[in-house]
C-alpha cells in the first residue's frame, strides 16, 4: 500500500512538474552584457506577450549541441543561440525546425542573406566582425589594410606585441577563410601565420585572455569582435578600433527552434526578431542587428559595424576544411 | 555465511550498479564512438591506426606524460614538507596551514588559471618584482614552466592531504623509540617516517599525476601550439572540429596512459612494501 501511494505521489508530481514546465521556456544566451540584453529585451518582450516567463541559460553553443544530441524531439532547450557552423550541423542532423514565417512574422523583415547558408533551420540574431584594437599612443598610425598589418608584424614593426586570435578558437576557422580570401590559397595564409610567430605574443584562444593583455598594455595590437572592441575604446581613450580593408568577416550569433520544443518558442524568436527588441540589444551590445526595418541613432551607426563592410563566410567549405585545418595548425605554428 | 554473502552483495550492489551505469556505461560508449565516423579517419579501428601511426600524436603523448610526471614531481617535492610540518603543528597554526593548502580549490579553474596570467605576464607582478630588484625580466607565460607551477599550485592540496592523512595514522612513539636508539632526526626521517608514509605519498603521485594527465584549462589557457598536450587536443576535436571519433580515440588513449602509470605505480608501491 505504502509502495503505491508512493508511485501515485511520484505520478502527481511529474504531472505537476511538466504543467509548470509548460509555464515557462529555457532559451540560450552567452554571458555578461548579452544575458543583461537577453533579460531586457527578449525575455521582457516574451513575458509582456505571453505573460510567461523565459529562463535564459548561458550555454555555449558546442553544449547546446550535446544536450540537443542527446534528447532529439523532446529538447531541454527550446531557443538555442547557436554558432554558424554548429547550426548548420544541427539543421543538417534533423534537430531544429524550419523557421516559420507565420508563427514568427517578424522573420520577413530579415533578409534572406541572415539566413539562406542555413536553409533556413536558423536566422541570425545579430552579427559582428573580427577588427583591430590598437594602443593608439604606441601606434598612432596603424597599417590600414589586413596584408599590411600582417606584412609588417612578421617584419617585427611592433615587437612582440600583437595578437590574432588562434585557428583553433571558435570563430578561428572563419577568421582564417577571410584570410584565405586575401592571399588565395591556405598555403599562403598558413606562411603568413609561420612568419608572425615570432612577433606574435600570443595566439588568442580565450576572448577573455586577449582582452585582458591588451587591457594590461602587454600588447599593442589586438584581432578582436568590433562590439568589445569598441566599448572598449569608448571607455578608455588611449585604445583605438577600427577595421582593416577590405572589411571583415561576419561572426554571427544564430538563433534556432529545437525539434519539439513548445509553440511558444516561436513568440521568442519573433520577439528577439522584433524591431524595438533588436534596436535595444544593439544599444546595450554593441554589435549590428538583422531586422532591415531598424533605423540606429547616429552614435550608435558610427560604431556598429555596416554590413557592405563584412564578408559572411562559406561555413560549408569551413566545416568540410576544418580538420585540416587545424590539424596543420598544431603542428606547424610552433 | 550465505546470508552474510547476500547481504554484502546487497550492500555493494548501489556502488556497482553506480559504477556500472556512470562509468563503465560511458566508457563503453566512448568505444563505440571511437570506432564510428569522424571527418578524419575511417570506420572500425580507422582512427587508432591515424594516432598511433603519426609521430606528431607520440609526441603529444610524450608532453602529456613529462608534464603529469614534472608536476607530480614538484608537488612531491613541495608537499611532502608541507604535510610533515602540517601533522606537527597545532592549534591555529594547523587551521591556517591546512586552509592555506586547500584555498586553491575554493577558486574556479579558470579565475585561478587568469590569476597566473596577471603573476606571469610581462607586465605581470613577477617582473614588476624583478624590475624593483634590478633583475632582467622573464618570459615565461606559455611555456612549460608556467603551466607546470600553475597546476602544482592547485594539485597541491592533493598530494598534501594524501601524505598528512597517512603521517597522521603514525604513532609518534616510533619516532621517539628511534631517537632513544641513537638515531638523528635525518635517519628517524630516512628509516622509519619515511617507509611509513610512503603508501600515502604514492597515493598523492597517483591522485595527481592522474588529474594533472587531464587537465584542459590551464595548459589551453596558458599554454601555446608548442605546449600541446592530449586533453587539449580532445577539446579541440570536441569543440572546434566536431570530430567525436578522434576525440574519443583521444579519449581512451589518455586513459589507457593513465592505467598503465597506475599499474607501474602498483607494482613499485608492492616492491616497496616487500
Amino acid at each position: 500500500m505504502r509502495i503505491v501511494s508512493t508511485i501515485a505521489l511520484g505520478a502527481l508530481a511529474l504531472v505537476a512538474g511538466s504543467a509548470l514546465a509548460q509555464d515557462k521556456i529555457v532559451v540560450t544566451s552567452s554571458g555578461g552584457v548579452w544575458l543583461e540584453s537577453a533579460k531586457a529585451n527578449f525575455a521582457a518582450c516574451f513575458k509582456q506577450r505571453t505573460g510567461k516567463e523565459a529562463e535564459i541559460s548561458v550555454t555555449a553553443s558546442n553544449e547546446i549541441m550535446q544536450r540537443l544530441r542527446a534528447s532529439p524531439g523532446n529538447p531541454p532547450i527550446h531557443v538555442a543561440v547557436l554558432s554558424e557552423t554548429d547550426a548548420i550541423r544541427a539543421g543538417r542532423e534533423g534537430l531544429l525546425d524550419k523557421l516559420d514565417f507565420a508563427k514568427a512574422p517578424n522573420l520577413k523583415d530579415v533578409p534572406e542573406v541572415f539566413r539562406k547558408q542555413w536553409n533556413d533551420f536558423a536566422v541570425i540574431q545579430n552579427f559582428g566582425a573580427m577588427i583591430v584594437m590598437v594602443n593608439g599612443e604606441k601606434i598612432p598610425n596603424p597599417p590600414k589594410d589586413w596584408k599590411s598589418l600582417i606584412a609588417d608584424t612578421a617584419a617585427g614593426k611592433f615587437g612582440k606585441r600583437v595578437s590574432f586570435p588562434s585557428l583553433t578558437m571558435p570563430w578561428g576557422p572563419m577568421f582564417h577563410w577571410f584570410l584565405v580570401q586575401q592571399y588565395g590559397s591556405e598555403d599562403a595564409v598558413f606562411a603568413q601565420y609561420k612568419a608572425m610567430l615570432p612577433n606574435i605574443a600570443k595566439y588568442w584562444v580565450s576572448p577573455v585572455e586577449a582582452l585582458n593583455m591588451f587591457a594590461a598594455k602587454e600588447i599593442d595590437i589586438l584581432v578582436y569582435w568590433d562590439g568589445r572592441a569598441y566599448a572598449f575604446a569608448e571607455e578608455n581613450k588611449w585604445a583605438k578600433a577600427y577595421i582593416p580593408e577590405p572589411g571583415a568577416f561576419q561572426s554571427a550569433a544564430m538563433l534556432a527552434k529545437p525539434k519539439g520544443s513548445p509553440e511558444l518558442a516561436w513568440q521568442y524568436i519573433d520577439c528577439v526578431l522584433s524591431p524595438k527588441a533588436q534596436l535595444g540589444h544593439a544599444q546595450m551590445v554593441k554589435y549590428p542587428i538583422v531586422n532591415s526595418t531598424v533605423v540606429y541613432p547616429d552614435d550608435l551607426k558610427k560604431i556598429l559595424t555596416p554590413l557592405a563592410k563584412v564578408r559572411q563566410p562559406d561555413f560549408a567549405q569551413i566545416i568540410e576544411r576544418n580538420p585540416a585545418w587545424i590539424d596543420r595548425w598544431n603542428r606547424d605554428i610552433r | 555465511m550465505t546470508s552474510d554473502r547476500r547481504r554484502a552483495g546487497l550492500l555493494v550492489a548501489p556502488a556497482v550498479l553506480f559504477l556500472a551505469g556512470f562509468f563503465l556505461g560511458p566508457l563503453l560508449l566512448g568505444v563505440g564512438v571511437s570506432l564510428g565516423h569522424g571527418p578524419g579517419g575511417t570506420p572500425g579501428f580507422g582512427q587508432y591506426t591515424r594516432l598511433l601511426g603519426d609521430s606528431y600524436y607520440w609526441e603529444v603523448a610524450r608532453n602529456t606524460l613529462g608534464l603529469a610526471a614534472a608536476v607530480t614531481a614538484l608537488t612531491l617535492a613541495i608537499g611532502y614538507p608541507y604535510a610533515l610540518i602540517l601533522t606537527r603543528a597545532g592549534g591555529v597554526a594547523k587551521t591556517l596551514l591546512l586552509l592555506l593548502v586547500v584555498a586553491p580549490l575554493m577558486v574556479n579553474v579558470v579565475v585561478r588559471t587568469f590569476g597566473w596570467m596577471v603573476v606571469f605576464g610581462r607586465a605581470g607582478l613577477l617582473n614588476a618584482l624583478l624590475r624593483g630588484l634590478g633583475l632582467p625580466e622573464l618570459d615565461i607565460l606559455n611555456s612549460w614552466t608556467a603551466i607546470a607551477i600553475a597546476l602544482a599550485h592547485v594539485l597541491l592540496p592533493f598530494m598534501v592531504l594524501s601524505i598528512a592523512a597517512t603521517l597522521e595514522g603514525l604513532d609518534p612513539a616510533l619516532g621517539e623509540a628511534a631517537a632513544t636508539l641513537g638515531a638523528d632526526p635525518w635517519r628517524q626521517f630516512r628509516h622509519v617516517l619515511l617507509p611509513l608514509s610512503l603508501h600515502g605519498a604514492i597515493t598523492g603521485c597517483l591522485l595527481v599525476f592522474a588529474l594533472c594527465m587531464g587537465s584542459f584549462v590551464t595548459p589551453l589557457v596558458m599554454g601555446n601550439n608548442r605546449t600541446m598536450v592530449l586533453a587539449v587536443l580532445v577539446y579541440q576535436q570536441l569543440t572546434v572540429t566536431s570530430d567525436w571519433a578522434f576525440a574519443a580515440t583521444l579519449g581512451l588513449v589518455l586513459l589507457a596512459l593513465v592505467l598503465a602509470v597506475f599499474w607501474l605505480q602498483a607494482r613499485l608501491a608492492r616492491r616497496l612494501a616487500a
